[in-house]
């Protein structure tokens, strides 16, 4: 039993930044209705800044990071929430006044171009990675985050902003007419998300002490978004369990007869097609609003005849 | 001055495989406001199906055509069985599907064929043509420019001249007036899934034959430039698929010759949202105006 | 991501004999490997692991190996991400893996902060094993490498120019293109371009067109087989003239399929030839194809000489304890390897002999050895 636990002990410390990760993108995508389809490089951008951090800033400053794990882990995600954070309000000044499917289109683009800048930037390792950060996570520190993070964005729902930002996901003009600024609602959503989303980050790079350009691609901000939607977008509580889904089903399919277990990615893939194809319904109680956000007014086909 | 037009004539040829990728993005978004995110699986398995039925026996000029109607086919299915039941939904359920379906091609081609690259059994003639001192065409090259172009006016003559073609510019116009007026709006997305897969097919082959290496992952970057092109020509349009894919095809072949190689990647994104903010509707889209 | 599912020899007997055992001998120990069984570096991962697993099958003497084998996918996260699983999850006391530099850089760091002894049968790159006591090598480093081909390329090729093709994603690469630049100029030579591509190439035209243009007398081609072969097969048709000099990272069957004929006719550093007249060399040769029906690349080698070098350590250790077999392996001198006599220096280093290969349509065949 030890040793199951024991076994466990990875990809639970990586199911606990997945879900830092995941309560980000739901902030921006459930939270303010905006389709940001590049999320993983925030993580990357913060992984990276934390990395540099305690490879390159503190020791200029004379400090050993590993005598001091955990002042010098804290300065890190200071420095990776800023970093991801900054990158977040550049992208959204430009952006957040494009129509949703543009938006996510240049999201993507942004992504993208976050991986080619870092594969550029040669003191943090270019293409080749950046390696050799010291490894200062601990499990407890981790999980008090994954709380604390939970905690903040709950009140955050409740607060004159969280508001602020539901309003203008369900209606954009009803919103302003009453009072809001959405744009600044919109652009409070992003960087709070892209924030939170350096913050893991810097515990992705403190844990596996590696981070590598592509960590920024789209497939890995397919991961996040997966996990966000597959979880129940709306709800906050849904992105943790979407992170758990896609965490632990292939965990757990390793468990299952060898032909399984080796195409477990094959499997999953499976299983998200039928969960979303069977299950949009659970989207669709909110299909107005979205269709007011996204939809062109030359009106989306409907389906002829049937459920 | 010479190098600059040799990197030029290079980007032709590598924009014409965008070019032709991009055609079923446009297309699908036209007519459905959906981006099919599996669609460069659907480039990918082309290229093995085709490399399948050459090792088979078959002759080219048959194993196109079939590849094309069987992932073609396939294309019609996944529309019909994964994107039709979620229509009414909101707007991100299809496209995690798509990303769910492009997942699931990719690995299972990675079972079957093993996920390292498969050499082509048939390769584009290999002949070099010199002009003077500088310049160095392959005959590959062209013979890929050519056989898009030709593909993109024969397709863009379809949809202005046929009754099928006309349809399917219509429902990317108004798809309610579309019906009104009579067009089958079910089969008509068929048919939109259908050329694009047969393109995207065709640049499948293309690859195959040109670089001798196609891999399970192959469609994973060429995709996502391949959807930026889409976008930069105008999103819907089909000769904004093919400058699009020219445009960026030209532009990385630029960079790779001034030793910018690194850069390539994160220009075709950069010039794509450089569009986006600037003209949102592409290089030779129509502005559409949203009601408010 | 692939998992393969850890291999498992008897237990029973060994833990009966080992209690009942006046020399209280290690009866067996968890090795894990970290290896690219998937992705653009398989061949190496394949014939390694055939070539570990023909080791532990042919010396069944104790202690027994089991090994947790973890495919990297070929990457460095992915091989940081394989290494921090067989650490924290396995529990395994020692290490073997990766082959690829850049990838076994990803997971050195892991390895030495969690003090678990990490071996490479493969990897060159002088700076993986700089400063890091837990990170071992049983292979030459590229320093060597790249001198022995420069050295080569002067004296026996006579060549008095070079262009370098480096692959900008591989610190292997990069650093070989440092070694190599310094050795050349130092005996005389001028390197008069150094032109890079990306792992992520199919089409090197635009490079090969400067290859073309500069006309020099050799090129220094330092890369993976995969885009390797088909630059060799489109310098071909380019009609370039150039003798190209390659490095170990050549070495996989996949250079001849994917380059064809043009793969014949070049000069490649290598850790073994497999028409080498040693009769060590030959026994191994004959007994890797009567089990797997192909040659054996100098990775199969390598990969023999790494099981066989790791379970002498354990024996020598006579414990599972990490730091034990930390310090075994570090003070390894003189062990008989497939590859040449390995002895550890101390920056960890194997110092041995480099063999020069031909390239020909029948694969790599034996050139010459140059010694250090």
């Amino acid at each position: 039993m030890m040793d199951f636990l024991g076994y466990l002990s990875l990809p639970v410390t990586l199911l606990a930044i997945f879900c830092i990760q995941a309560m980000s993108l739901q902030l921006i995508l459930g939270g303010a209705g905006l389709l940001s389809l590049g999320h993983a490089a925030y993580l990357a951008v913060g992984g990276y800044a934390a990395g540099a951090v305690t490879v390159f800033g503190l020791p200029a400053l004379g400090i050993d990071p590993t005598q001091y794990p955990l002042t010098s882990l804290f300065i890190a995600m200071v420095g990776g929430m800023v970093a991801a954070g900054v990158t977040g309000f550049l992208v959204a000044l430009p952006c957040l006044r494009l129509q949703g499917d543009y938006l996510a289109m240049a999201t993507l683009g942004f992504g993208e171009i976050v991986v080619t800048v870092l594969k550029n930037v040669e003191v943090l390792g270019g293409t080749r990675g950046f390696k050799d950060i010291p490894r200062l996570v601990n499990p407890g520190v981790l999980w008090i985050s994954v709380a604390l993070v939970g905690a903040f964005l709950y009140r955050l729902y409740r607060s004159p902003l969280g508001l602020a930002i539901l309003a203008t996901r369900d209606d954009e003009i009803a919103a302003r007419s009453l009072g809001i600024s959405t744009s600044n609602a919109k652009v409070s959503a992003f960087v709070i998300g892209t924030a939170l989303a350096g913050l893991a980050g810097a515990f992705h790079v403190h844990t596996l002490q590696f981070i590598s350009p592509d960590a920024a691609d789209f497939t890995r901000s397919v991961e996040v978004l997966l996990a966000v939607v597959l979880g129940g977008m709306f709800s906050l509580p849904g992105s943790i369990f979407g992170a758990i889904i896609l965490v632990f089903v292939p965990e757990l399919l390793r468990f299952a007869p060898a032909w399984v277990a080796e195409k477990r990615m094959l499997f999953f893939s499976l299983v998200v097609i039928i969960i979303m194809v069977r299950n949009p319904a659970g989207l669709t109680a909110f299909v107005n609003s979205f269709l007011l956000r996204f939809g062109r007014k030359r009106g989306t086909p409907t389906p002829s005849g049937g459920p | 001055m010479m190098d600059f037009l040799q990197y030029l004539l290079d980007g032709l040829a590598l924009g014409s495989v965008y070019a032709l990728i991009a055609v079923g993005y446009s297309m699908v978004f036209g007519v459905l406001q959906l981006v099919n995110f599996a669609h460069s699986e659907l480039y990918m398995l082309g290229a093995y199906l085709v490399m399948l039925l050459l090792l088979q026996g078959a002759p080219l000029w048959a194993a196109l055509p079939l590849a094309c109607g069987g992932v073609g086919l396939f294309a019609v299915l996944m529309e019909r069985f994964a994107y039709r039941p979620l229509r009414g939904a909101n707007r991100l359920a299809p496209l995690i599907t798509s990303v769910g379906i492009s997942i699931f091609l990719q690995n299972f081609v990675q079972a079957v064929f093993s996920p390292n690259p498969q050499s082509y059994p048939v390769h584009l003639p290999e002949g070099i043509i010199e002009i003077g001192e500088d310049l160095l065409l392959r005959q590959r090259d062209i013979i890929v420019f050519a056989l898009t172009i030709l593909l993109t006016l024969g397709l863009e003559a379809f949809v202005r001249y046929t009754k099928p073609g006309k349809g399917i510019r219509a429902v990317a116009i108004h798809p309610q007036a579309a019906r009104i007026v009579g067009v089958p709006f079910n089969r008509t997305v068929s048919l939109t899934f259908f050329i694009g897969a047969a393109m995207a097919v065709v640049a499948g082959a293309l690859q195959g034959m040109a670089v001798n290496q196609i891999m399970p992952f192959m469609g994973v970057s060429s995709g996502l430039k391949s959807f930026a092109a889409a976008v930069l020509g105008g999103i819907g349009v089909l000769p904004g698929a093919l400058l699009g894919g020219l445009v960026l095809g030209i532009v990385e072949s630029l960079l790779v010759g001034y030793d910018l190689s690194t850069f390539k990647d994160g220009a075709a994104f950069l010039i794509l949202i450089l569009v986006l903010l600037a003209r949102p509707q592409g290089l030779l889209g129509r502005k559409v105006l949203v009601k408010v | 991501m692939k998992r393969l599912s850890s291999l498992s020899f008897a237990l029973a007997f060994s833990t009966l004999a080992l209690s009942s055992s006046a020399l209280a001998v290690v009866g067996e120990a968890k090795v894990g490997v970290i290896l690219p069984l998937t992705g653009q570096t398989a061949n190496f991962g394949k014939d390694s692991l055939d070539g570990m697993k023909l080791a532990l099958e042919k010396d069944t003497s104790a202690p027994k190996l089991n090994l947790v084998v973890e495919d990297t996918l070929g990457t460095p996260s992915g091989s940081a991400t394989a290494v921090n699983k067989l650490i924290s999850s396995d529990k395994v006391s020692v290490v073997i893996g990766e082959i690829s530099s850049s990838n076994t850089i990803a997971a050195s760091a892991p390895a030495q902060s969690a003090r678990i002894p990490l071996l490479t049968p493969a990897s060159t790159n002088d700076a993986i094993t700089k400063g890091k006591d837990f990170i071992s090598r049983i292979c030459f480093i590229d320093s060597f490498q790249g001198e022995v081909m420069a050295k080569f390329a002067s004296a026996d090729l006579k060549a008095k120019t070079a262009i370098i093709l480096v692959d900008s994603d591989s610190d292997y690469s990069r650093g070989l293109r440092d070694s190599f630049k310094a050795s050349f100029t130092k005996f005389g030579g001028k390197v008069l371009e150094e032109i890079s591509y990306s792992q992520k190439d199919t089409d090197f035209k635009a490079q090969l067109t400067k290859v073309r243009k500069g006309k020099a007398d050799v090129v220094f081609l330092p890369g993976y087989y995969t885009q390797v072969g088909s630059i060799l097969r489109q310098s071909a048709q380019l009609k370039i003239k150039s003798q190209y000099l390659g490095t170990d990272g050549w070495s996989g069957e996949d250079l001849f399929k994917i380059a064809g004929p043009a793969a014949a006719g070049h000069y490649v550093s290598a850790h073994f030839a497999s028409d080498d007249k040693d009769p060590k060399v030959q026994a191994f040769v004959k007994e890797y194809k009567a089990k797997y029906n192909r040659e054996p690349s100098d990775m199969a080698a390598l990969g023999y000489d790494a099981a066989l070098f790791i379970k002498n350590a354990i024996r020598v250790a006579d414990a599972t304890d990490s730091t034990k077999i930390k310090d075994a392996i570090n003070g390894t001198k003189n062990f008989q390897g497939i590859t040449g006599v390995i002895s550890l220096d101390g920056d960890r280093n194997a110092v041995k002999s480099a063999v020069i290969t031909k390239t020909t349509t029948d694969g790599f065949k034996f050139h010459a050895r140059v010694n250090p």
